[in-house]
């Protein structure tokens, strides 16, 4: 354990000093955000404005037509005449008028107070698809403004206020949890999983060639210790960037829906996801130890990146059961069966270290060319 | 120096195997030191696909006694490398036996890697660790109780105070070998086995580093030691081995090699004990 130990260390020291893990691996999750914000405007600005509602220039008091209208997706244009507007084709709807209405309170003192604001919103459109949004722009502009009497009131718009629906027009659905499907599991252990290729296969080959695991063997150290603390090591560098990955993509979908999605079962989905990259870890860190030469064994670990891409498109497009290897994390979607996908990689992940030690400390493959003579 | 003993050190066979020709023990008194190192017999064969086995060591025997450093020599190929490999344990042995202060290295590796310091052509040292936290890093896998402490003393035996701090990469190559052998020697061990360590060193380098050996051995450590360099093995090693296409031709001493051969320089008894038939070698009664 002591030796361990003093190998981790080491192994995070040689990490954290190594330029290419801010290259590769913190750095791309952070720009998480920033690109995303920056590809969603430009991804704005080529779809083009919607489509254009004139308003008048006068409208009630808290009645905030201009905002409902951009919200539902529509460009507000201010106008004397509204309805000139969208007679010349410079809008695609108009609100002509707003007038005030009766509501039901001469007819049901109890129900609403006199005082209540009702407005009448005399609309035009050129089709049912923008007549619709526009509706829904200036339903949510009254909802908006009742919310703001009751609030003044010094009622809660959430308990005294009972908001009615459009019964005739479909209203969209806010935005619901993040679809964090079998894909996105899948793309997740992938993506990780792409640190151990470059610090596991391609580094394990440099040590070798280096001389550095040959010393490290010549002390009293058994080589599957020394492979265990170079695996924990890269695991801890893919559990970072996946903990700044994870709060970039909340920082993201909170500034997108302004909700918190999280899928179920998400502490026993993270640990299963983490179980198949170290997985993969060993996978690299076994061809690390193996490969005859640095060619081979960038060649064997472009071979397991496909075979891990296989695995975990096998268990994207199909019911696999959750204890297969890999293939039975993207398929998971309970904490049972997160268990069962997690350990089944983890078990694994031993037998691979420990074989890979085992031949290891037999010195099959200690040096790239071994001396005959 | 200490006087130069000639322990019970076989002359090697024939470098033929099929037509062996009798060892002749060198006539010499016995060491009153157990040996640290023994080796007795020890081969070392590759296997070969579609062909006969490579032999890199065949029946070699001799012995490193304690506070002694004996000279490994031979050609490119030889099987210097390969022999140390396996009394390092990096390599096992397919025949014969080797004993590190009285371990198999076949059946006792760890114990064997516990007494042993070992520095090959090869060893690297692992990137982006300072030359302080490489020798914390050794201490600590040879398992000492204050890999600190001894690290420090690493850093004072080996006069690398002025670089404890900087990163191996960043080391010329002198201080880099420096470094090296402080690593291996962290734990002061018994056992030093030690392979062209100046190869590529300047010649100031080369005297830094044959001065620490020399402190090693006066300490007490047996030293095991392959060079290409005659006159470093004259000034360093109380007895050189000679090894040629996997055997050991003769063990003796420097000025014993010279008078066996008839050479004026130590050189010249080299090349005449390569080139010469094994039988001529052989101790006249």
């Amino acid at each position: 354990m002591s030796a361990l130990l003093a190998l981790l260390q080491a192994e995070v020291r040689r990490l954290v000093r190594t330029p290419q893990v801010y290259l590769y691996v913190v750095l791309p999750a952070l720009l998480l955000l920033p690109c995303g914000v920056f590809i969603g405007v430009v991804l704005l600005s080529l779809s083009g404005p919607g489509q254009t509602v004139a308003l008048p220039l006068e409208l009630p008091a808290g009645l905030d037509l201009a905002g409902a209208t951009q919200d539902a997706g529509l460009h507000p244009l201010t106008t004397p005449r509204p309805q000139a507007s969208w007679m010349d084709g410079e809008a695609d709807a108009a609100v002509v008028r707003v007038l005030p209405g009766d509501g039901i309170a001469s007819a049901a003192p109890g129900v609403e107070p006199a005082s209540r604001p009702r407005y009448i919103v005399e609309i035009l459109a050129t089709d049912d698809e923008v007549e619709k949004q526009l509706r829904v722009a200036v339903k949510a502009a009254g909802d908006h403004a009742m919310e703001g009497l009751v609030s003044a009131a010094g009622g809660d718009p959430d308990r005294d206020l009972w908001l009615a629906e459009l019964s005739d027009v479909p209203v969209p659905e806010a935005p619901g949890p993040f679809p964090l499907d079998r894909g996105v599991r899948a793309y997740a252990v992938f993506a990780l999983s792409l640190v151990g290729f470059f610090f596991l296969a391609l580094t394990g080959v440099a040590d070798r060639q280096e001389g550095v695991t040959e010393t490290l063997l010549a002390t009293p150290l058994r080589a599957t210790t020394l492979l265990a603390s170079r695996l924990l090591a890269v695991v801890g560098l893919q559990a970072l960037a996946a903990l700044l990955l994870a709060a970039n993509l909340v920082l993201l979908l909170n500034e997108a829906s302004r909700e918190l999605p999280l899928p179920p079962a998400t502490p026993a989905m993270v640990l299963a996801l983490l179980g198949g990259t170290a997985l993969c870890d060993a996978l690299y860190l076994a061809i690390g130890t193996w490969a005859p030469s640095a060619k081979a064994a960038n060649n064997a670990a472009g071979g397991a990146m496909f075979l891990i891409l296989g695995a975990l498109g096998l268990g994207t497009m199909a019911e696999v059961p959750a204890w297969l290897p890999l293939a039975g994390l993207p398929a998971a979607d309970t904490t049972q069966k997160y268990a069962q996908a997690g350990l089944a990689c983890l078990a694994l992940t031993a037998v691979v270290v420990g074989l890979t030690g085992r031949a290891l400390d037999r010195r099959v493959r200690l040096k790239l060319s071994p001396e005959r003579r | 120096m200490p006087p130069s003993p000639v322990a019970a050190s076989p002359v090697a066979a024939s470098p033929v195997a099929a037509s062996p020709v009798a060892a002749s023990p060198v006539a010499a008194p016995p060491d009153p030191r157990p040996p640290a190192i023994e080796v007795d017999h020890l081969g070392r064969t590759w296997p070969q696909p579609g062909g006969p086995e490579v032999v890199a060591v065949a029946d070699a025997s001799f012995t490193v006694a304690a506070g002694e450093v004996v000279g490994l020599l031979g050609p490119n190929g030889a099987g210097k490398t390969t022999l140390m490999q396996v009394l390092a344990t990096l390599s096992p042995p397919t025949s014969g036996t080797a004993r590190v202060m009285g371990h198999d290295v076949r059946t006792a590796p760890m114990e064997v890697r516990r007494c042993l310091g070992y520095l090959s052509t090869t060893s690297g040292l692992p990137a982006r660790l300072t030359c302080r936290e490489s020798l914390v890093l050794f201490a600590r896998l040879q398992g000492l109780a204050d890999p600190r402490a001894a690290a420090e003393e690493a850093v004072r035996r080996f006069r690398l105070g002025d670089f404890s701090e900087r990163y191996t990469e960043g080391l010329s190559t002198g201080m880099r070998q420096r470094l090296r052998i402080a690593c291996a020697a962290v734990h002061r061990p018994p056992v030093l086995i030690l392979d062209e360590p100046t190869a590529g060193l300047d010649l100031m380098a080369t005297d830094d580093l044959l001065r620490e050996v020399e402190s090693l051995r006066d300490e007490g450590a047996a030293v095991l030691y392959s060079t290409h360099l005659m006159d470093e093995a004259e000034q360093l090693c109380d007895r050189l081995a000679i090894i040629y296409e996997g055997r050991l031709r003769v063990v003796d001493t420097p000025a014993g090699l010279r008078a066996r051969t008839g050479a004026n320089s130590l050189a010249e008894a080299f090349r005449r004990t390569v080139r010469s038939p094994v039988a001529e070698l052989r101790d006249e009664p």
